[in-house]
């Protein structure tokens, strides 16, 4: 049996503090708040430059998380990886933090990619289509990548359904290439 | 000795000469004369003839020895001659024989590089055919990709720039619809 990662070990320890509060689907929406934060290149650099000390790094994720909201639970998860130099995994403990809810809810999450975000009805009828075929309850999450130019990609449970244009595309190159 | 007899034989002879020759001076002189000569010669015949005769003896067998040598030498010379000229003759047979020899040698080695280069030749030839068909082909393969990289890559603008919204709900649509078969299938 594989190894559980740094990453996996944090995630664990948080989700059974929030599965013991009962609000563990609550942190992980949190979490998510938060890991879009990261998405700054300030924030990056203060994490990883070795300049800024503990102390700083933890005022500045303060003043942060006052805007986001987090729990105190969320907010001082994050002052632990602050001291323990381990907040640069937090982007891959949320991810394994969602893979461990869902498995503990009994849920798959679906990591659909579209060129435009799906409607209501479109985003409705897709979770129940994979409920079907998965059997299991089926959670969204929509990535918008212009590049597969239309159409949809599905990855859940180790399968993708690739209904892609740029799939299409690439089968259309692929056929012309070997029959040229 | 006998020279000395000789000699005193000569003075008697020669000094009782003109005794017998003063008596009348004419025919009797002559024959006196005559008879004086005779007897002279008839004593350096006698006195002469021996040593005459061991001297050309001497002579003759040195002149018949150096005969017999000069032709011994002739002989010997001719000898050596003929041996030389033989041999030069062998020589010539020799370098005859070799040169018709080195020219078969030559035959073959230049009909065995013929065969070579020939071989050779052939073998090149048939590789450059196998690179220009290799390059050939490569390069149809490059430009047929090249061609359809353009065609493809020209068909995703159209899409990109034809693409309405709507056609983006009918390929979700599409999508959902084939997702929804596969699961009552």
């Amino acid at each position: 049996m594989r190894e559980p990662t740094i990453a996996e070990r944090y995630a664990r320890a948080l989700l059974d503090i929030g599965v013991d509060r009962g609000n563990f689907e609550q942190l992980g929406r949190e979490l998510d708040r938060v890991k879009g934060l990261f998405q700054s290149d300030e924030l990056t650099e203060l994490f990883r430059n070795p300049k800024f000390d503990a102390e700083t790094r933890k005022q500045v994720l303060a003043e942060l998380l006052r805007r986001v909201m987090v729990s105190p639970v969320c907010r001082n998860f994050l002052f632990l990886l602050v001291d323990r130099a381990r907040i640069r995994l937090f982007p891959a403990i949320v991810d394994s933090y969602h893979e461990l809810a869902d498995e503990h809810a009994g849920r798959l999450r679906a990591r659909v990619t579209v060129a435009r975000r799906l409607s209501e009805p479109d985003a409705a009828r897709l979770k129940t289509v994979l409920q079907k075929v998965t059997g299991r309850a089926v959670l969204v999450e929509q990535l918008e990548d212009p590049n597969i130019i239309g159409g949809v990609i599905t990855r859940i449970g180790g399968k993708i359904y690739d209904g892609s244009v740029r799939a299409q595309l690439d089968a259309l190159r692929a056929g012309l290439v070997t029959g040229a | 000795m006998r020279s000395e007899r000789l000699a005193a034989a000569a003075a008697v002879t020669l000094a009782t000469g003109p005794a017998f020759a003063g008596g009348d001076g004419g025919f009797g002189t002559v024959i006196w004369h005559t008879i004086n000569l005779g007897i002279l010669l008839g004593l350096v015949v006698y006195f002469a003839k021996k040593p005459v005769q061991r001297a050309m003896k001497a002579r003759a067998e040195k002149i018949t020895q150096a005969i017999d040598e000069a032709q011994a030498l002739h002989a010997e010379a001719k000898a050596m001659l003929d041996e030389y000229e033989a041999k030069i003759a062998a020589l010539d047979a020799e370098a005859t024989e070799i040169l018709a020899q080195y020219r078969a040698q030559g035959a073959d080695e230049k009909a065995k590089l013929i065969a070579e280069g020939q071989a050779e030749a052939t073998r090149l030839k048939s590789e450059a055919e196998r690179t220009v068909a290799n390059e050939v082909a490569r390069a149809k393969q490059r430009l047929e990709v090249e061609v359809v990289d353009r065609a493809v890559s020209a068909a995703e603008q159209t899409i990109r720039e034809q693409l309405t919204p709507a056609d983006h709900r009918r390929l979700t649509s599409e999508y959902l619809s084939g997702l929804e078969e596969a699961a009552s299938a």
